[in-house]
């Protein structure tokens, strides 16, 4: 009991390094495999992420391209529009250190940010005029660009309507996302709605996402609207952010495909397809006919499996038979025989091919009883029954429990087989089942589906593991003997 | 002991076939694949005694060339799973925890993705159909499933009398471990290198059938190609031919010679089930 629970509590561990290797193994010929990455952006690494990119970093490359003029395309110019606010303490510091017509270019890329800001000057459109604005508002305002006065004037805003407590928070634009963001909780009664609702509208503004909750919404409206925010946060966080110490360290490793995939599983997200399905809803509308497909073909072989197997270990005509028949099914492809059989209608259709799958698979764990049987029926306690007047039927019972050890064994470890007879039926007889979608995945390489199940699977295979482990101690007298010394040992 | 010349007769007789097939295959000038689409699926003809594939290939040629890839794939993955197996399931079955703990971790990771799926996703990597590449995946997958089998194995023969018999006399665990358990544990390992054979093809033919075919000649081809019943019925008999003769018959003949309570007595057949 101690070493099955023990196992389970392995199989934490385990998933983290399987779906590591697994996101690896299905990884390398996508780019944006952890998440979706903005035209122009660099794919993240797959794992490790040596010089994660805060607001800092991203606000200086652009700024560097604007002033080398390499920004032919606008790429440097949308970034620093995008980082706004949050970008201007980086930004703003180093016109000093630039030459004039590298500030110029600077200052009217950052023209939209004044105007998100509420600035109404033409000044942001004109070249020498444009360098002049931000550094007189640099020169005013640097002392409002601090937690303290952000966090203050966000709870103003939360506290009440005024054109001045919202235009407080808009001048700061996307500085103020974190407040901001920390400002919708909690959202637990009517009265919390309006402050939601004032607050989405600035993060609306300053964002461009238009998420914003209705002054008449209701609670349960205005929750969720809540929520795609804080989703939203966790998944640009640090391009509004600055990353010291302990953050840096954690970028490090959640700034790149595998970081974002795990984060995304932490929070219940398991992604969405290339077809913009999210995977669950279509794991939870395929799972029922595979598994019930899986559990008919696994269970079907098995049970025709011991049956068959023990009969052709006391009869040779039978084994020879047996032997053949698996063999001959084995060289037919499953396939065929899927869509020879199959009926017209859908559940007769899966019928067919769960039963296909149970005969194939039956015949082919019957090979291992048979030889195990056949090793087990002349030792010493089977045959001094059998002097002593058991049946046959008698003494094949007596050998079983220590015969089983094999079979047993492989029914933990049957799954993976069972689930690739399964896609194949799957696909064969047009089933709707995971493995069509899986097979559609691999072609794709959609990782987002292939993550969620091969966790799926190694999550299930592991406990049927720990399920086989646990019968095959009780089957077997010598294996529970055996665990039993190597505890005690340990 | 009497039926040991039979057997190896079968067996000498279904390798050669194999490796002559193979060895006529490299000789063979009528696999230069004739890809246009008016050739593909042609009936037999005198030109083409299985017809063609659906690539316009000869489907002879294609099963010729078919059984050199093929006996390289199931040696390669066989020798593999055997390593890996070993490897895996030795010190799980007959040393401590360590090795338990690591085949655990070995099998959770290989029934993280099945198979099937684990193959056509190398095969979509660019340089990915390769031969070797096929047989490392599915070696690996099936050397854990052996190295289960084998563990399982001993730890059921460790706690035996004998075993205790001769850690009693002074015999080492390697000693043990070769001498007396090593010729026990034959029997299950050659049904599963059997399969492993057999699991080789049928993987090949699933992998074509769901649409991740290779750019070999293989059995798999033909097999999975259903606009073209005589090839895919050829070759099925010559899988037949390869597992059931060179493969089966050999590990039966294996089997009988290397396990010594079947060599002691083969209670087998009507005989014994009247006594």
């Amino acid at each position: 009991m101690a070493r099955s629970l023990r196992r389970i509590l392995w199989i934490v561990p385990t998933l983290v390094v399987v779906s590591g290797l697994l996101f690896w193994f299905i990884s390398p010929r996508t780019s944006a495999a952890g998440g979706e990455v903005r035209p122009g952006a660099e794919p993240a690494p797959l794992f490790f992420q040596p010089s994660p990119r805060s607001v800092r970093e991203r606000a200086e490359g652009a700024v560097h391209r604007l002033a080398a003029g390499a920004d032919a395309d606008g790429r440097a110019a949308a970034e620093l529009v995008r980082l706004g606010g949050a970008a201007l303490p980086h930004v703003l510091p180093l016109f000093d250190t630039l030459g004039p017509e590298a500030r110029s270019r600077v200052a009217l890329a950052l023209a939209p940010v004044g105007r998100r800001m509420g600035t109404r000057s033409d000044e942001l459109d004109d070249p020498s005029g444009a360098v002049v604005f931000w550094m007189r508002f640099w020169q005013d305002r640097a002392i409002d660009f601090r937690p303290q006065i952000v966090k203050r004037a966000v709870r103003r805003l939360a506290a009440g309507t005024s054109a001045g407590r919202r235009e407080d928070v808009l001048v700061l634009d996307t500085y103020a996302l974190p407040e901001l963001i920390a400002g919708l909780e909690p959202l637990a009664s009517a009265a919390d709605v309006p402050r939601a609702a004032r607050l989405t509208d600035a993060l609306a503004h300053v964002s461009g996402v238009p998420w914003r909750v209705h002054p008449q919404a209701t609670v349960e409206q205005a929750a969720r609207i809540s929520r795609d925010w804080q989703r939203w946060w966790r998944e640009n966080r640090t391009d509004f952010d600055t990353l010291d110490g302990v953050d840096r360290v954690f970028a490090m490793l959640t700034q790149t495909q595998y970081g974002r995939w795990a984060e995304s599983v932490v929070y219940g997200k398991l992604g969405t397809l290339q077809s913009g399905e999210p995977v669950l809803v279509v794991a939870k509308q395929r799972a029922p006919l595979t598994l019930w497909l899986v559990t008919v073909a696994w269970l079907g072989c098995l049970l025709s499996g011991i049956g068959i197997g023990l009969w052709s270990s006391v009869q040779a005509v039978t084994d020879r038979l047996l032997a053949t028949a698996a063999l001959a099914l084995a060289a037919t492809p499953l396939s065929w025989l899927a869509i020879e059989a199959a009926p017209a209608s859908a559940s007769g259709r899966a019928l067919t091919g769960g039963l296909v799958m149970a005969l194939v698979g039956g015949l082919l764990v019957a090979r291992y009883q048979a030889a195990a049987s056949r090793r087990e029926l002349p030792s010493e306690h089977v045959q001094l029954r059998r002097a002593f007047g058991a049946t046959p039927l008698r003494a094949i019972a007596l050998s079983f429990r220590n015969a089983s050890a094999v079979v047993v064994s492989l029914a933990g470890r049957e799954l993976p087989t069972v689930l690739s007879a399964t896609i194949v039926v799957e696909h064969a007889l047009g089933l709707p089942g995971l493995g069509t979608v899986t097979l559609v995945a691999v072609a794709g390489g959609d990782v987002a589906w292939l993550m969620a199940f091969g966790l799926a699977c190694a999550t299930l295979g592991a406990l049927l593991q720990v399920l086989s482990d646990a019968m095959l101690g009780l089957v077997h007298p010598a294996v529970a003997r055996a665990f039993l010394e190597r505890e005690v040992r340990s | 002991m009497s039926r040991l010349p039979r057997f190896a007769g079968w067996a000498a007789a279904s390798v050669l076939l194999v490796v002559a097939c193979a060895a006529i295959a490299a000789s063979f000038g009528r696999f230069a694949a004739e890809e246009a689409e008016a050739a593909r699926h042609l009936a037999p003809s005198a030109e083409h005694w299985l017809g063609t594939d659906g690539r316009g290939r000869d489907a002879l040629a294609v099963l010729l060339h078919g059984s050199r890839s093929m006996a390289l794939l199931v040696w390669t993955t066989v020798l593999v799973s055997l390593v890996v197996g070993a490897a895996l399931g030795g010190p799980a079955g007959w040393g401590g925890t360590l090795g338990d703990a690591l085949l655990a971790r070995a099998v959770e990771l290989s029934s993280t993705l099945p198979t099937l799926i684990m193959l056509a996703v190398v095969r979509t990597w660019e340089g990915g159909d390769t031969l070797l590449a096929f047989a490392l995946v599915l070696g690996l997958s099936r050397g854990v499933e052996l190295g289960r089998l084998l563990r399982a194995e001993l730890l059921a023969l460790r706690s035996t009398d004998w075993v205790l018999a001769a850690r009693a006399l002074g015999a080492s665990p390697s000693r043990i471990l070769v001498r007396h358990v090593g010729a026990h544990v034959l029997s299950p390992l050659w049904v599963s290198v059997v399969l492993t054979a057999v699991h080789v093809v049928a993987l090949e033919t699933a992998l074509t059938f769901t649409g991740f075919e290779s750019d070999r000649p293989t059995w798999g081809t033909l097999l999975g190609d259903e606009a073209a019943p005589r090839a895919a019925a050829s070759a099925a008999l010559a899988l037949a031919i390869a597992t059931l003769g060179a493969l089966y018959v050999l590990g039966r003949l294996l089997e009988a010679r290397l396990d010594p309570r079947r060599r002691r007595r083969v209670p087998h057949g009507r005989g014994w089930a009247r006594r």
